[in-house]
């Protein structure tokens, strides 16, 4: 096979703006802002004849910087002196436009599999099983509180769960048009129809199980789970939907719980501040739904909250640390 | 004619009707009562006259007996004129005062009674407070605080180089009717008395206090309350906010006993955090008799199988309403008691209030998770009260308690108060969970009270709930 190389010159985006094929032993390619260049580039940081390339006979590219101001790095190191890189495949910074090289030498990555998404495959499917979730669950609350006109109140439930919903798939869409090109309404809605409703179902059983165990450490349980599944879905999500990094689709996953973590508390500050006066009841109480956890007898209570003496003191301590009163403790 | 008589009969059944419901609001919710120390300047509507000038038409000659009246109250102004100060605090180095009340002259070593809630900040931060006095000569000088009564709100102030001549006191009650007056320096107008009629001692009161049936304001705090002779019978305490001229008035029996008590400033021989304790160990002291068992130990009421408890403490009173919503959906029976006995420690502060609620609810056509749902909502609608400044946040502690008959979740909260360390609110709130069909919610509030006392009184409390189906 004849000696040949392929440059490419990639826009802000990463993607190529620009292609060309260079055929033959000592082949050259001149890059630069320079007209007289083979490839011409649109950069203020790039010389007039900023780089060279020549093909060499043993099938690799022979890269020389032209003795530029800002050098030229290839695959992220600087040139040094005039001998210059022989590579068979690169990138390229000059200026700041990247610049990919490669010639037939080059090892090419194995063909990569269609992914067997299921969420891709059902997208419809689950799109229509989601928002039935969503609006189920937004009926069921109206119906649990049982007002005197629940038709109307059933309806304006749904309607805000709908305009949830398009917020949410609106803004996710135009996401993912700006980056990838593609609306992905469907898929969109599946992800978002399925997050907020089994979350709303997912809480509401979480409410009964509470009640049913009495166990005080289930919250904390439930909360490391929904962070494990926020981040593992977020992880998931950005490595099928987007071009990110291994490393960089991990960090920003790893922000996502958090974020919703801090969502939610602020949420919780909003309906229930945390004033003098917040009192906790402990779990909601379902008086007919099964019970688990055996009572307590009240003699042990009363022992028990004794103890809330103690805590109360220390309560105070923290409090007075933080505001301190005049003169009242000399 | 027959217009006009239609036209009178409605505006009476109207009246009577508005009657009504003033009776049926003043049952159902209890009369605030505000102590009488002037805080804020005080907007005051000008007179209706637009020229402030009456016609002089409308001008009569005095009839006698007004001014028989007039001059009575005239003759006990002028007499206690000279034993009576104006007692004003002023914050850290301020030339204007934080707060004023009234004080008079009670005996000849020149000590001066006033309220306690008149000079509480001073007790309390002796380093923030300073009093100083104004006589009605306009001498002003240093005051100190000797003792204090925090029970019956008093307390006695010296100045070290004032003698004025001391007030008579009177430790009877005054009947029924009794002519009466009330002296003091109103909103800082100056040296001001008005006259009206003592009624006794008031009924129910968990503390001794004789109701007048005359105007106080702001700033007569601490002023002395004269029978018809001019002798001191009580002291101007406090008012019932919103009613009309029902003032409370601290007998005089209880001077005698704090003056003998009055050694020396108390700024000089006690710390400010011994003063506090002080402060605390009289408002347990007095908060002891509440937490005695009730007339009947096992005061109860049943309402839809529940046994539950009402006057379980020695002043407690309960009131009973019944609402049936209008879908008919549930219905609920409200018994809500509580003991007067509010005791004001520090400015804006009120400690020892014992409230309880039950909620006794009943569904009628509802699914059992629409019944839970309200159920919880009833139990986390109520708000429990404190500022930040006086209370530190709540610790809380809540299990499935079997109780009797019945199984209800009960969660205990706790917070201690920042300045009173020996206080401490308590807010209990029982949900039964038996049944599906009716439940309980009950809660409860001690608030300031001693820990101790209020975990007794916790027991006795949910001792005495029971459920017989």
């Amino acid at each position: 096979m004849d000696a040949m190389m392929l440059v490419e010159v990639l826009d802000v985006h990463g993607h190529i703006d620009f292609r060309l094929r260079v055929n033959g032993i000592g082949g050259q390619c001149r890059i630069g802002r320079s007209l007289s260049c083979d490839v011409v580039v649109d950069d203020a940081f790039a010389a007039g004849e900023h780089t060279l390339l020549t093909l060499q006979a043993d099938g690799r590219v022979h890269v020389q910087d032209l003795a530029t101001r800002n050098g030229t790095r290839v695959d992220g190191r600087r040139l040094e002196g005039e001998d210059g890189a022989l590579i068979a495949k690169g990138e390229l910074l000059i200026g700041r436009t990247r610049v990919l090289v490669r010639t037939p030498d080059a090892a090419l990555p194995p063909e990569r599999a269609f992914r067997r998404d299921l969420l891709r495959r059902h997208r419809t499917a689950l799109a229509v099983v989601g928002v039935a979730l969503c609006l189920a669950f937004a009926a069921f609350l109206q119906w649990t509180g049982a007002p005197e006109r629940l038709a109307p109140r059933i309806l304006i439930a749904e309607l805000a769960a709908m305009c949830i919903l398009a917020v949410w798939v609106g803004a996710w869409a135009l996401v993912s048009r700006l980056t990838v090109g593609a609306w992905q309404l469907r898929m969109h809605l599946a992800i978002a129809a399925f997050c907020l409703g089994l979350w709303a179902w997912g809480h509401w059983l979480y409410t009964i199980a509470d009640f049913a165990l009495q166990w005080q450490g289930l919250g904390m349980v439930m909360a490391v789970a929904a962070a494990a599944v926020a981040l593992a879905a977020a992880y998931l999500h950005l490595r099928n939907a987007t071009h990110l990094r291994r490393s960089v689709s991990w960090m920003l996953a790893l922000l996502v719980p958090p974020l919703c973590g801090g969502v939610w508390w602020l949420a919780d500050l909003q309906l229930n501040p945390h004033t003098v006066n917040r009192v906790s009841l402990g779990a909601r109480v379902f008086p007919a739904a099964p019970r688990l956890a055996p009572s307590t007898d009240l003699g042990d209570y009363l022992t028990d909250i004794v103890a809330l003496k103690r805590e109360a003191n220390r309560t105070r301590q923290e409090s007075l640390l933080e505001t301190p009163i005049f003169d009242a403790d000399d | 004619m027959a217009n006009a008589d239609l036209k009178w009969a409605a505006l009476i059944s109207l009246a009577g009707l508005i009657c009504a419901a003033v009776n049926q609001a003043s049952a159902a919710t209890p009369a605030l009562i505000t102590p009488v120390a002037a805080a804020a300047p005080v907007v005051i509507e000008p007179p209706g006259s637009p020229d402030g000038l009456p016609d002089p038409a409308d001008l009569e000659e005095p009839d006698f007996a007004e001014q028989q009246l007039s001059n009575a109250a005239r003759v006990r102004l002028d007499r206690a004129r000279d034993s009576i100060v104006q007692i004003r605090g002023f914050f850290g180095g301020a030339r204007t005062s934080a707060f004023h009340g009234s004080g008079f002259a009670a005996n000849g070593d020149g000590l001066i009674v006033t309220n306690y809630h008149v000079v509480s900040e001073a007790v309390l931060h002796p380093g923030q407070f300073r009093l100083e006095y104004v006589t009605s000569d306009n001498r002003t000088g240093r005051l100190r605080v000797y003792a204090i009564d925090v029970r019956n709100d008093l307390a006695v102030v010296k100045a070290e180089d004032l003698l004025l001549p001391p007030l008579r006191l009177r430790t009877q009650i005054p009947r029924e009717g009794e002519r009466a007056y009330s002296i003091g320096f109103p909103l800082n107008f100056g040296l001001t008395i008005t006259e009206g009629v003592a009624n006794g001692l008031v009924a129910n009161g968990f503390d001794q206090r004789i109701h007048y049936t005359g105007a106080i304001n702001g700033g007569m705090s601490g002023g002395p309350a004269l029978d018809a002779r001019g002798n001191v019978y009580g002291v101007n305490v406090a008012v019932v906010a919103g009613r009309q001229l029902v003032s409370l008035v601290v007998p005089a029996r209880h001077i005698e006993p704090l003056l003998a008590r009055a050694k020396g400033p108390m700024d000089r021989t006690m710390s400010a955090r011994q003063a506090v304790e002080m402060v605390t160990a009289q408002a347990l002291t007095h908060q002891a008799a509440i937490f005695l068992p009730g007339p009947t130990p096992t005061a109860a009421q049943t309402v839809f199988g529940f046994t539950l408890p009402t006057q379980i403490g020695a002043a407690i009173e309960c009131n009973t309403t019944g609402s049936s919503e209008s879908t008919q959906q549930l219905r609920i029976e409200s018994i809500v008691c509580s003991a007067q006995a509010r005791l004001l420690v520090q400015s804006g502060l009120e400690v020892g209030d014992i409230r309880f609620q039950h909620r006794v609810i009943r569904a009628q056509k509802l699914h059992p998770l629409q019944f839970a749902e309200r159920i919880n909502g009833v139990a986390e609608a109520y708000q429990r009260y404190g500022a930040a400044l006086h209370v530190a946040p709540f610790v809380c502690k809540d299990s499935l308690v079997s109780l009797d008959g019945f199984d209800a979740r009960v969660s205990t909260c706790v917070r201690q108060y920042r300045l009173f360390a020996g206080l401490y609110d308590i807010a209990l709130t029982v949900t039964s969970i038996n049944s599906a069909q009716s439940a309980v919610v009950s809660q409860l509030d001690l608030n300031g009270v001693g820990f101790e006392a209020g975990m007794q009184f916790v027991r006795r409390f949910l001792e005495a709930m029971r459920w017989t189906p």
